[in-house]
């Protein structure tokens, strides 16, 4: 326990939960929400994302470093929060393996068509498991080793910069598009994951710096996320944009170098460490939640008793459209999850603190 | 086992076992390189349209380097079924490099076809698409050069035409992206079967995803002028016959660079657009014929003001051409609709103002270099 994160590995860590097959829809689902020059939406996402950034960290600083788990224990009646611990579990396994799902059966659209989705994800789990027990140090090494293996991807979009007419941007914002509302409801779902920080504070101290950490993560993630969609939108255009599914897939395919050509099957084979990531930490945090309940059960079997029970859940779902459908329902709760955890830590520290305070002038 | 065997062993093993499932063994692949979509003759009676479907493979054999599989059907999902039938190899689309398309069925609509296409992920969005003016089959089976087969003439072909910039580099990509952009209607290369050759016949515009005329190959690089912002590369010919100003001349500017600005003037709610195009080329002169002697600074001046002249008046009959055709070739939409707002452009037929908008082309050229004598 004498080793924290530094606050480098934090904010590479957030970053790497936060994207993964997300960037291979989000231009499209702009496109198709916001229409023109949707990439500007990205912005307003993380802006968002950014209220909800302040909402943990004002946790961190009014909970003095506690953990969360300390002080939804210290303000809950036990069932509640046993409740709450279940409900986190179940959830946080579930994105974690419906994740690693997706990226599997999009993979499999463009490798191993013929070879069964559940032998994959069988595979995909083992690594997943292998890295979960490592424990979260060991998680933020790897994500820092994963990052500046992907991190060149970025320089590979200078491809495309003579393909980018600005004409095709037009001048317009967001006309044609279906819907705002649902359009920043999917921009902010790209951008989750960092919630899952609010359960670091036992492992961080000052100098991991956590408030500056989670911010640049955030940006990071936002700046990667930007300069993806703008690069797109400038080469295919918002109309065509709206008819593709996985843009970045077309995009990749598009790139032709001297010795090398479709790209998209090797780049995409490499998304598999940032997928690797989101779905490692979301087990990892399950965990956590999971260790509350069951005391006596090592990290090891809590793990392993989540990834297979997950793993037997993934088998329902065997469509992409299925798949997509249960992330939807999924992240829908975690959205709720994403508000709600910080805001009832905060009241519960308030309350608790106002208590004591009561006490106090009662004592005196 | 020691950890360094570990960490060779277990990513060599990762590679081996990822051949063991969805087998793919080179030998029994039959690699489509190109395939060609045509126009059918219709069967008596029947009202149903046919297309012809084929599709070019490598061939090893000392007589024939490719194998040429046709299939008539309804659709061209029905053609590539029969297509396995006719094949002991499995047939594979990640190797496709041309798409090419008769001008009759091009005439029809091309969209249809490109389905099969887009949604396999195995080809590539980078394949190119050509126009056949005749039947794009029949060009695709003859048999041009000896040690080459067609498609990878073909393709070589493409690819040094258009570094010449006298077609346009179109592949699925660029084409769809065209067909859905409300500014612009998309082009593609077009080529000709001749008796013992393959040449280029120019460049076929197209409305929407119709085919509806082409551009003749000797202006493709005066179309590439007009189409891109810039380009580097590219030969024009300027010819002066003989008339009661001076004798016949003739010269040819390779250029260095050529760059295109396009200025749209509107004038508020009303549909009148004023369109400047200005060029501006810069190159050197390869080939002077005429009685002129370019040692005399004033008859350089004059040259170059000449082809500035002739270059306007050859672009602004380009852009009348697209005008009388109704097909925004160059673009000019994109750039009408980034002039006005967008419940202006939505509410604007610009296929039905477009023939009527004032296009007003200006060029400059610049000579770097005579060659090496006067």
């Amino acid at each position: 326990m004498n080793e924290k994160l530094h606050s480098f590995h934090l904010a590479i860590l957030i970053y790497l939960i936060q994207t993964g097959v997300t960037l291979f829809v989000l231009p499209a689902e702009l496109a198709q929400n916001f229409g023109t020059n949707g990439w500007v939406a990205v912005i307003i996402g993380a802006a968002l994302v950014y209220i909800n950034i302040f909402l943990i960290g004002a946790v961190y600083r009014l909970g003095r470093g506690k953990s969360f788990f300390a002080i939804i224990e210290d303000g809950m009646p036990p069932m509640l929060s046993y409740t709450l611990y279940l409900l986190l579990t179940v959830l946080w396994s579930l994105i974690g393996c419906i994740t690693a799902k997706q990226y599997i059966m999009v993979y499999q659209i463009i490798t191993f068509q013929h070879t069964p989705g559940s032998l994959l994800k069988l595979g995909y789990d083992v690594l997943i498991y292998t890295l979960v027990i490592k424990g979260i140090y060991n998680i933020a090494k790897a994500s820092t080793f994963i990052f500046s293996i992907t991190v060149f991807l970025a320089l590979l979009f200078f491809y495309f910069i003579t393909d980018i007419e600005l004409a095709r941007y037009t001048p317009f914002l967001f006309k044609d598009g279906d819907g705002l509302l649902i359009g920043i409801f999917k921009t902010y779902i790209a951008f989750l994951g960092f919630e899952l920080s609010i359960l670091f504070f036992p492992y961080i101290n000052k100098e991991s710096k956590f408030f500056t950490s989670l911010i640049i993560g955030n940006l990071i993630t936002t700046v990667v996320y930007v300069y993806t969609c703008l690069i797109i939108f400038g080469v295919f255009g918002y109309e065509y944009l709206k008819e593709l599914i996985f843009p970045l897939l077309d995009f990749l395919s598009i790139i032709r170098l001297p010795i090398i050509e479709r790209l998209e099957n090797l780049l995409y084979a490499l998304f598999a460490l940032k997928v690797l990531i989101t779905s490692v930490m979301f087990y990892w945090a399950a965990t956590e939640s999971a260790k509350r309940i069951f005391r006596n059960k090592s990290d090891k079997t809590l793990s392993f008793i989540l990834i297979a029970f997950s793993y037997f859940i993934s088998l329902i779902p065997d469509s992409l459209e299925q798949v997509r459908n249960w992330l939807d329902f999924l992240t829908r709760w975690e959205i709720g999850v994403t508000l709600f955890l910080p805001v009832i830590c905060i009241i519960l520290i308030l309350l608790r603190s106002k208590g004591r305070k009561h006490a106090d002038g009662k004592n005196c | 086992m020691g950890k360094i065997a570990k960490v060779i062993f277990v990513p060599i093993l990762c590679c081996l076992i990822a051949g063991c499932t969805d087998m793919r063994i080179l030998e029994d692949q039959g690699m489509i390189q190109a395939i060609s979509y045509d126009m059918a003759t219709k069967d008596k009676g029947s009202d149903i349209a046919l297309i012809k479907v084929t599709a070019a493979i490598p061939l090893i054999q000392k007589d024939n380097l490719q194998k040429i599989i046709e299939s008539t059907a309804t659709s061209s999902k029905d053609a590539r079924i029969e297509f396995s039938s006719q094949t002991d190899l499995e047939l594979v689309n990640g190797q496709l490099r041309t798409v090419l398309f008769g001008k009759n069925i091009a005439k029809q609509g091309v969209i249809n076809h490109f389905d099969t296409i887009l949604r396999d992920p195995t080809i590539g969005l980078r394949s190119n698409i050509i126009i056949v003016n005749g039947n794009a089959a029949k060009m695709l089976a003859e048999n041009y050069q000896e040690q080459e087969p067609t498609y990878e003439f073909l393709d070589r072909l493409i690819e040094k035409q258009v570094d010449e910039n006298i077609i346009p580099d179109i592949d699925i990509f660029q084409f769809m992206r065209d067909v859905k952009d409300d500014g612009i209607d998309p082009v593609a290369p077009q080529f000709i079967q001749r008796k013992n050759h393959i040449d280029t016949d120019g460049v076929a515009l197209f409305r929407g995803e119709r085919y509806v005329t082409k551009i003749d190959a000797s202006k493709g690089t005066l179309f590439s002028i007009l189409n891109k912002k810039m380009i580097n590369n590219g030969q024009l010919n300027f010819d002066w016959p003989a008339s009661q100003q001076g004798d016949a001349e003739f010269a040819a500017l390779d250029i260095n660079n050529s760059r295109r600005h396009i200025n749209v003037y509107s004038s508020p709610g009303s549909n009148q657009f004023t369109v400047d195009i200005s060029i501006k080329v810069k190159g050197s002169i390869t080939e002077y014929i005429g009685t002129k002697n370019l040692d005399n600074k004033k008859y350089r001046d004059g040259l170059g003001e000449k082809m500035a002249e002739s270059l306007e008046k050859q672009t602004q009959e380009l852009v009348i051409f697209t005008q009388k055709h109704s097909v925004d070739s160059i673009g000019i939409g994109k750039y009408v609709r980034n002039s006005i707002s967008y419940n202006e452009w939505k509410n604007l037929d610009w296929r039905k103002v477009y023939p009527a908008i004032q296009v007003h082309c200006s060029a400059e050229v610049e000579i770097r270099d005579y060659g090496l004598i006067h």
